[in-house]
């Protein structure tokens, strides 16, 4: 009887279900948070009768059916959705969320470029533009001490107004970089992600380029997971869990049934 | 000969091969574009001697005939992202099999992988019209969407059309695991014919009320033909015991 193994494999899937809606209500208020679903895919099915075999009659009838039996059913994937977030005004001039595609390039511990949508920036003791990790955002930008006033447009462009002057001065250009395919980013967790085989090699541009978002000062971007979806979620996951449990236990049922026979 | 036990035997396999079935199409409840399964049996007249009396010229076993697919639709499961598509009405998205070949799915997860082609959860390539895969030029991706009729745009305009492939015989379709279906001769709909929903994909058609009845009724008729199996064999023992004291 196959059915126990069967039903094992669906209350393991629902398990997975359960990991990754939690995670998704965990992460309900990180910055730039994207949520994830897991896909579910159907295990290889056991040909007892292919379709299609003789029926054994004279008429030359063929098996319209054949008999499959599934084997249960397995995670496919947990793949993110890339859908925007709701940006949230924080009123901190370093702050910035990306309206639209894109990733900020920051400078890893390592050496190499990490990308993030986490846009809540500070200065460091030197003055650099970095994550709230610390993390430098590429290409570098380093605001003077001895500026009052900070302003970042849509389109990325930096500019300060230096105590005594009475024009903005131009400091610097923050860049976006966008990827072929966003779901294919590696997340490091922090906020970060990295560059995979399956991401494609990053597009380099300034904010606001065709196909690039534009960047809004003193905004963050905030997480697009919706509680109200993930605890439907939540329920049905649960409840199909328990639908399984019940499956083996009625195998369970049956089996005794059997072994009780003389 | 006494084949009573053998009959309730035929039935007790009956309802394990039903039981793994239930199993599962429960275990396939929150799978994309699953379809569940029926379990299909059909009777067996053992033929008898001439001499036999009416009532064992009735005897019939149970055999195992197929499980066919309940191709109805399942409900639209929102999903967020405006590439996953739902067929509205029969017919299969073809997509590239792993081993080579076609290979069909309804489970309409759309993404785009390194090469900027659409391809499944699964990372097999979805083909269009005509079979060719659809590749998305890396400048048109922030402006990348789906069409009711399965048109593939950018702003630069459209890139190639999803297929939809409906099948003559729905029960030539079978499953092969991994969410994919092999079946062959089907048809390519126009673009006119095809209808589309995206924003979500196809949840299952399972429906675990009318799975869960089907395994009470599973479980309560495997305990009554245990009981009856019961019952026939002490019944033989009786007789046996009977006898004896006669010799």
């Amino acid at each position: 009887m196959r059915t126990l193994s069967i039903a094992g494999t669906g209350m393991l899937a629902q398990q997975t279900n359960v990991d990754v809606i939690s995670n998704n209500i965990a992460n309900m208020n990180t910055t730039g948070f994207k949520r994830q679903r897991a896909a579910f895919q159907d295990l290889l099915y056991q040909q007892e009768t292919r379709p299609g075999t003789s029926a054994g009659g004279a008429d030359g009838a063929r098996v319209p059916t054949g008999i499959q039996i599934g084997a249960g059913v397995r995670t496919g994937g947990v793949y993110r959705i890339t859908e925007q977030g709701a940006p949230n005004q924080t009123g901190n001039r370093y702050d910035l969320a990306i309206q639209g595609r894109g990733y900020f390039p920051i400078t890893l511990p390592d050496g190499t470029t990490g990308y993030t949508r986490d846009g809540s920036f500070q200065l460091s003791d030197q003055g650099e533009l970095v994550t709230a990790d610390g993390y430098r955002v590429e290409p570098g930008i380093t605001v003077p001490a001895e500026a009052v006033d900070v302003a970042i447009s849509k389109t990325g462009e930096v500019q300060v107004k230096l105590a005594g002057a009475t024009e903005m001065q131009t400091i610097g250009q923050l860049q976006l970089a966008s990827f072929v395919n966003e779901a294919g980013l590696e997340a490091q967790g922090g906020n970060v992600f990295t560059v995979t085989d399956a991401s494609g090699e990053p597009n380099l541009a300034e904010p606001g380029q065709p196909g690039f978002g534009t960047t809004m000062q003193g905004f963050v971007e905030a997480s697009n997971v919706n509680p109200v979806s993930e605890i439907t979620s939540l329920i049905t996951a649960q409840r199909a869990y328990e639908m399984n449990s019940r499956v083996v236990k009625t195998a369970d049922e049956m089996l005794q049934t059997s072994s009780q026979l003389r | 000969m006494d084949v009573s036990s053998y009959v309730l035997l035929s039935q007790e396999q009956a309802l394990k091969r039903r039981m793994d079935v239930v199993a599962n199409n429960m275990a396939n409840m929150s799978t994309a574009g699953f379809k569940r399964e029926r379990p299909v049996f059909r009777d067996y007249v053992e033929e008898q001697p001439e001499n036999a009396v009416d009532a064992a010229k009735r005897t019939a076993f149970v055999l195992d005939y197929g499980a066919a697919h309940d191709a109805s639709a399942g409900a639209f499961q929102s999903t967020g992202n405006p590439l996953d598509v739902m067929i509205d009405g029969p017919g299969y998205l073809s997509v590239e099999a792993p081993g080579g070949g076609t290979a069909y799915t309804r489970a309409g997860f759309v993404r785009v992988n390194g090469a900027g082609e659409l391809t499944t959860a699964g990372g097999q390539r979805i083909l269009g019209e005509g079979g060719r895969p659809i590749a998305v030029p890396a400048e048109g991706m922030a402006t990348l969407s789906v069409g009711k009729d399965g048109t593939v745009a950018t702003a630069d305009g459209a890139v190639g059309r999803i297929a939809v492939t409906v099948f003559a015989d729905e029960r030539g379709v079978t499953a092969r695991g991994d969410g994919l279906m092999d079946a062959a001769n089907g048809r390519e709909l126009t673009a006119a014919e095809t209808r589309l929903v995206t924003g979500g994909v196809e949840g299952s058609n399972v429906e675990p009320i009318a799975e869960t009845t089907q395994m009470v009724e599973i479980l309560r008729a495997y305990q009554t033909s245990m009981k009856l199996s019961q019952d026939m064999d002490d019944m033989r023992r009786r007789a046996i015991e009977r006898l004896g004291k006669l010799g």
